[in-house]
């Protein structure tokens, strides 16, 4: 494909990863809301209040510098994850196509988030940030796990690779679904939200945060979550369609990038809807659990099932 | 000459210096010349790197500069570099110790004793520069004399000993005798008297060697001396330990094990089994430290594991030739590059331990915290120094874990392929031990150390020294092309000119088409901090205190999370784990214990309890408790006696000491004669 189609690709990806996420978590709430028999707000209210929240100067809680700096840095890392992504078949910003790098630069966003958290004094931003830590702990090791079956079953670790060459066998079906519940977790949806939990941390790493600065945070967390998903719906899609040599089938998959996104929020919504908060030494268990079972996944994919 | 015979030079000043009168003269004028002689090591390994190897002779002894010692070379002097020259001011921390002199005669013997080691070309001088370095680390860790520590230095010598010393002294015998004398112990001659050794022979070579780098780089079933060993030494000797002399034991392994026994794809499992379950165990041994340099140490366990894991991907895959030798030749590249890194990290993290500990008095995360207001510089050194460990990218560590992983996941062997898995694991687990470790020290505000005038910024010499590392955790990072053809340089010597295959250049690394662009991403992520900040800019309000729910009667200080309460959950859920390693733990001590106890009963043939003659010697702190009087000693009293009685009946003349020695001397030369 020519630049210029490369361009408006990566300028269409561009776009979708600014402007959808905040939607994405309208949607969340008119869902949740309708299974509540509410109303709930209009499809932008996420827009509405990151709006208001940016135009609100933030309380002062210390003089560290970090305090000021990790919430940007924090979005920046949340943006270069999402810009590592595919869109149709373009990658807008290709600085390491790779399962172990997007990943880290996905976990570079919670590694902000705790180093924020960490850096006034304030016992409940201490927990959250232990809290949110503890998840990645837990669930760090199923992704590598995951990735080991991927890149077994294609032979890299590069994208590229993956998303052309993987082979359909029982352990691949495995590792979507344990893969699934692993991103469900890394993004920090309910049950899972237990380091932000506002009702008993009062926000965790996020509680001395206010005003614009808040807004720069959630901001972040909504396209971090948005990059993940992104990616799990890529995997999942991508190697069943073949190569996409012209510029109208990217179109076209992009189109169903974009639909299957917006259509797998409502699910999410519908799981954060009917269940309650668990407790962190849950979230350690299960996690352990699913650790053991990709560790069968992954001798199985070594036999070659 | 060598220039690094001018390096030797310049540590002999170095300790000699130590003899000047004054404490701080002493020290501070050793420590610079200490970084004089590091700075002089990096000259050789630049004129190795760019002149090909060199060979030649320090004092006499035969050295051989190749491309993997070049590599480990350079470990010693950047961070010998780094750790000199924060000690010119870091030392007047330990003045009311005294004994300036021995610290500059340890310390400055230390790194030379390891330049030694990585270059000298022949086995009789390495077990000798080896010997010399257990006994200077001896001494740094047992410098400071503290009740708590003494039996840490003993543990690591007594280790040492059995582990190190006796098995090369073994070797020196098998070594003379396959080449046919003690006189021709070049690793060459040994290299050929090697490949028509019968299997027993090889096998035996194998178990020796391999006990002595596993004990040094303390790899799991011997590393017990490790976490105790380390923190006793004052930090800029630790890092030297950490950073370096754990290193010299993979320098021998791939010389070893590897160079000169030949390849073999076995030795390479073993590698990989003994580098998965260090990682594993030192690592999750460290997540629950509160001591902050003990943490250090355990991490040193668990990074030597990465290290070990990515050699022994090389050794496994090397022999197998074709594409899965390029994987292999890429994880013995990658664990190069890691120990590189690790020195770098490790070697800045022991200093700004040093240095929090030289502001505050105490390494205990429990009590610190609210230091990165008033310590700015070395918080943000340590940051640096936590995410380069960590794995975090752009920092140098996650480089070389990225290849270790690559290499691990790419193997198509289920077994290397766990490895790597279990090095991703544990790398979160090292990501959440240096939050907890940066958070606890820098995080937060405590009113203990805002109000005092005492808790400062350490000297400009310390944050350079701290500096010169943390800068380069950055540097190596952005910029790891660079150190491609170095590195490769000594995988390429020890597998026959078989290197691995890395396209690079100042943007790129990476290997197949699995890249990554550091430089790209840190100007992305440069331009995207910068522009939503400058878009956005953060406005403030008012200032408020931290919310604390309203309460009044409350110390503020005590209003956070402490280093112990971090993981508690995550703790408790691998404490069968924890339960299980610790009975491994128990044996070890045990066989410490015991070998301790069998050498004491030899010893007390030949000491006796000077005051109470009765009193049996039963462990070393019986030594240390009573005065002993030594065999040798014994056998020379009643001539020592008779001279001192002589003294006492001519009480006109006055010998003085020298004269008495001379007598001593004149006196035995007769009577040998006389024996004659």
């Amino acid at each position: 494909m020519e630049t210029a189609v490369k361009l408006g690709f990566s300028l269409a990806g561009i776009i979708i990863m600014l402007l959808l996420p905040p939607y994405l978590e309208g949607i969340a709430r008119r869902v949740k809301a309708r299974l509540q028999y509410r109303r709930g707000p209009p499809l932008s209210q996420t827009w509405y209040d990151l709006k208001k929240l940016f135009s609100m100067p933030s309380v002062k809680p210390t003089k560290r510098a970090l305090f000021t700096w990790a919430p940007y840095l924090a979005l920046a890392s949340a943006i270069s994850a999402a810009l590592l992504l595919p869109y149709g078949s373009v990658v807008p910003v290709d600085f390491g196509f790779n399962l172990v790098v997007f990943f880290y630069v996905v976990v570079l966003v919670s590694v902000f988030l705790m180093l924020a958290g960490l850096a006034v004094q304030n016992a409940f931003s201490h927990l959250g940030s232990a809290r949110e830590m503890q998840i990645i702990l837990t669930v760090e090791p199923l992704i590598a796990i995951l990735y080991g079956v991927l890149a077994y079953n294609s032979g890299s670790l590069n994208l590229y690779t993956i998303l052309t060459g993987l082979h359909l066998t029982p352990s691949l079906v495995l590792t979507y679904m344990l893969l699934a519940y692993a991103l469900y977790v890394e993004s920090g949806f309910v049950p899972f939200d237990i380091a932000e939990a506002e009702q008993e941390v009062i926000g965790g790493p996020l509680s001395e945060y206010s005003g614009r600065l808040l807004g720069v945070f959630y901001y972040a967390i909504y396209i971090k979550r948005f990059a993940l998903l992104w990616f799990f719906i890529s995997l999942l899609t991508l190697p069943w369609i073949g190569p996409i040599e012209t510029s109208g089938k990217a179109a076209l998959v992009l189109a169903l990038q974009f639909i299957l996104t917006v259509a797998f929020y409502p699910i999410i919504a519908a799981l954060e809807a009917t269940n309650a908060r668990l407790r962190i030494d849950h979230v350690v268990k299960m996690n352990t659990r699913a650790f053991f079972a990709g560790l069968i996944i992954l001798a199985m994919a070594f036999m070659g099932w | 000459m060598l220039i690094l015979e001018y390096a030797i030079w310049a540590f002999i000043i170095g300790g000699l210096l130590g003899f000047l009168v004054e404490y701080k003269a002493s020290t501070k004028a050793s420590s610079l010349m200490a970084a004089v002689g590091a700075t002089l090591l990096l000259g050789q390994v630049y004129e190795v790197y760019t002149n090909g190897p060199v060979t030649g002779s320090v004092f006499g002894v035969p050295v051989h500069i190749d491309g993997l010692s070049a590599v480990f070379l350079f470990i010693v002097g950047i961070v010998s570099l780094g750790s000199a020259i924060f000690s010119i001011s870091y030392m007047d921390h330990h003045k009311r110790r005294g004994k300036g002199w021995v610290y500059a005669i340890a310390y400055n013997t230390f790194i030379a004793s390891m330049a030694l080691v990585v270059t000298v070309s022949n086995l009789e001088y390495f077990v000798t520069s080896w010997e010399l370095m257990t006994l200077s680390s001896f001494i740094l860790i047992f410098w400071k004399e503290d009740k708590k520590d003494l039996d840490a230095s003993f543990k690591y010598y007594l280790t040492m000993h059995f582990a190190d010393t006796i098995p090369l002294f073994m070797l020196l015998g098998i070594a003379s005798v396959l080449t046919g004398s003690i006189h021709n112990l070049s690793y060459s001659a040994i290299h050929t008297a090697l490949m028509s050794a019968p299997t027993p022979t090889r096998l035996l070579f194998y178990a020796l060697t391999l006990s002595v780098f596993i004990s040094k780089s303390g790899i799991v079933p011997l590393h017990f001396w490790l976490p105790d060993a380390h923190p006793a030494a004052p930090s800029n000797a630790s890092a030297l330990l950490s950073g370096i002399m754990i290193k010299t034991a993979v320098y021998g392994l791939l010389r070893f094990d590897w160079q000169i026994v030949g390849h073999n794809a076995n030795l390479g499992y073993l590698v990989v089994l003994l580098g998965a379950a260090t990682l594993t165990i030192g690592t999750l041994y460290a997540l629950r430290e509160t001591n902050s340099k003990r943490l250090l140490a355990y991490h040193s366990v668990g990074q030597m594991g990465y290290i070990w894991l990515g050699i022994g991907i090389g050794m496994a895959l090397i022999p197998r030739g074709g594409t899965l030798a390029a994987i292999g030749a890429l994880g013995m590249f990658a664990g190069l590059f890691h120990a590189i890194n690790h020195a770098v990290f490790k070697g800045s993290l022991f200093l700004e331990a040093g240095a929090v500990e030289y502001a505050t008095g105490t390494i205990n995360l429990n009590e610190l915290g609210g230091l990165g207001i008033k310590m700015r510089v070395t918080a943000l050194a340590t940051l640096f120094s936590s995410l380069a460990i960590a794995g975090v990218p752009p920092f140098n560590g996650f480089i070389s874990k990225w290849l270790i992983y690559v290499a691990g996941y790419q193997s198509r062997n289920l077994f290397l392929a766990f490895g790597a898995v279990l090095a991703v694991v544990i790398s979160a687990v090292t990501l959440a031990s240096f939050i907890k470790f940066y958070g606890a020290q820098f995080g937060g505000e405590k009113k203990k150390y805002k109000d005092v005038k005492e808790v400062k910024e350490v000297p400009g010499s310390m944050q350079l020294g701290e500096w010169i590392l943390a800068g380069l955790t950055l540097f190596i990072g952005i910029f790891p092309g660079l150190f491609v053809n170095f590195l490769n340089g000594a995988v390429g010597t020890v597998n026959n000119g078989l290197v691995a295959d890395i396209p690079h250049n100042l943007y790129k690394i990476g290997f197949g088409s699995v890249l990554f662009s550091p430089v790209l991403f840190v100007v992305l992520l440069g331009i995207l901090v910068f522009g939503f900040y400058l878009t956005f800019k953060p406005s403030y309000g008012k200032e408020a205190r931290p919310w604390d729910c309203g309460t009044t009667d409350f110390d503020p200080d005590e209003y956070h999370v402490n280093a112990e309460g971090f993981y508690v959950k995550f703790e408790e859920k691998v404490e069968s784990f924890y339960r299980f390693m610790d009975w491994f733990y128990m044996i070890g001590s045990g066989i410490v214990h015991y070998t301790v106890r069998g050498y004491m009963w030899m010893a007390s043939y030949f000491v006796k309890i000077v005051d109470t003659p009765y009193t049996g010697i039963k462990s070393v702190s019986d030594l240390r408790k009573n005065e002993v009087l030594y065999g040798d000693e014994e056998a020379f009293k009643p001539l020592v006696r008779f001279l001192r009685i002589a003294c006492d009946v001519l009480p006109g003349v006055r010998l003085g000491t020298f004269v008495i020695l001379a007598l001593v001397i004149v006196g035995a030369v007769i009577g040998i004669l006389m024996v004659l």
